[in-house]
């Protein structure tokens, strides 16, 4: 089995007597209450997806990681992972002493408080964004986070709610699963949308040369026009369950936010993947992109600066229908000429479903039109 | 182009090398879980249906 990233898998799930003394610990510390976004955060970074990470990043690692895209000990991290609360806020925690984080209303986990520090708003924008407009979704998110980061380790007590537990997995349990399975080589494919013809040309071209894939839709808050979640889940499953063998594919969820990093968030992918299991990963074209924000292939040429990432990136470019090939192809396998060509314009299809209409079947497997449009809204308000 | 390959440049081929043996090394890793824990995992993956 693949080494996870940093050569260790993080477990900060604190089980049995520990869990229990925490659980009444926490109503003597000071309170920090986290939403949605956090809250996952902490889940993942204690169940090992976030590995190495241990908890938020203190100062060092956090300038390392925005300047270097690796961490203090030279690591590859391109995401900064990092809690924020406003100046007031932050006046109650002292460094060196532990912090009892809440989610609604249920104790999380205990943060031991390292270091608190400002930062430069502006600086994080540029260089994980790569741009200051806050018609971005990430730098208009980062102009509402607190001035101060608190940086430490967590140990979760108790794991957020997940509407969607059944498929939800950590490292530790994937590991298990692939090694069960047989599978030495396994591809991750991270998704957040509903498949059409060319995901699965895709996958299937990806999965010709490994053991196995490992399908693992991003669940948690994205842009209104995104496909909902539950949406996206249902449309994978029937897809595998008609089009996939068993053996050979497994749905799981991640539940983290979209950064909307572009390159640097293919890399933080990646690792996150890597630390599932996967030997390898599918990166497809403007990854983590929004509008037109990334060069479409700035998140394949980001991956020539991380030689030592540990897991192998495939790189897929532009693939579409063709009439006279009679199938899905892309501009290595197709002789023809753009009016044979019918691309997989995500609008296009999009604008279908919204009309309750089935996209063509050299577009969208029918079965998968079908689940989708049972859904009166399949899409974010 | 480095002829006959695919690769542009020698450093794009060095990074090739170094990513594969990276991998090849570090399938190598140890497992983390005890015969116990392992089980439990594998009961979980059972009633989820990933596991016969």
């Amino acid at each position: 089995m693949i080494s996870p990233h940093g050569g260790q898998l993080v477990d900060r799930v604190l089980k049995g007597e520990a869990r229990e003394r925490a659980e009444e610990r926490v109503h003597g510390l000071p309170r920090l209450d986290v939403g949605d976004d956090l809250a996952k955060d902490v889940e993942n970074i204690a169940k090992g997806v976030l590995s190495p990470l241990e908890g938020f990043l203190g100062r060092e690692d956090y300038q390392s990681v925005l300047r270097s895209m690796r961490l203090a000990n030279d690591v590859p991290w391109t995401i900064p992972m990092v809690l924020d609360v406003s100046e007031e806020r932050a006046d109650r925690f002292r460094e060196g002493k532990d912090v009892a984080l809440f989610h609604k209303g249920k104790a999380l986990a205990i943060m031991h408080l390292e270091e608190k520090y400002r930062y430069d708003k502006e600086e994080y924008a540029r260089r994980v964004f790569g741009t200051t407009n806050r018609a971005h979704p990430g730098v208009a998110k980062l102009e509402e986070m607190g001035e101060v980061l608190l940086g430490g380790k967590v140990d979760l007590i108790n794991a957020p709610q997940s509407r969607f537990g059944k498929y939800k997995l950590s490292p530790f349990e994937t590991r298990v699963l692939f090694k069960e399975k047989g599978w030495r080589t396994v591809v991750g494919f991270q998704t957040r949308n509903v498949p059409h013809l060319g995901h699965e040309y895709v996958q299937k071209t990806a999965l010709s040369f490994v053991d196995g894939i490992f399908i693992n839709p991003l669940i948690g808050r994205k842009k209104k026009g995104d496909f909902k979640d539950e949406v996206i889940l249902e449309a994978y499953a029937t897809l595998i369950r008609n089009y996939f063998l068993k053996d050979n594919a497994v749905l799981a969820i991640l539940e983290t936010e979209m950064r909307y990093a572009g390159p640097r968030e293919a890399i933080f992918h990646a690792i996150l993947r890597k630390n599932f299991g996967c030997t390898h990963f599918i990166v497809g074209r403007d990854h983590a992109g929004v509008g037109d924000f990334y060069d479409p292939f700035a998140a394949h040429r980001i991956f020539e600066e991380f030689p030592d990432l540990g897991t192998v990136p495939l790189f897929f470019r532009t693939f579409f229908y063709c009439k006279r090939c009679g199938g899905v192809a892309n501009e290595k396998t197709c002789p023809h000429s753009q009016e044979s060509r019918v691309n997989f314009s995500g609008t296009r299809i999009r604008k279908m479903l919204s009309l309750g209409e089935v996209p063509p079947a050299e577009l969208m497997r029918p079965e998968v039109a079908e689940v989708i449009n049972r859904y009166e809204n399949p899409f974010v308000e | 182009m480095i002829e006959e390959t695919d690769f542009e440049s020698v450093s794009a081929y060095a990074t090739y090398l170094l990513r594969e043996a990276l991998t090849h090394f570090e399938l190598e890793s140890k497992e983390v879980l005890s015969e116990e824990e392992e089980e439990k995992v594998k009961e979980r993956l059972r009633d989820l249906g990933y596991l016969d």
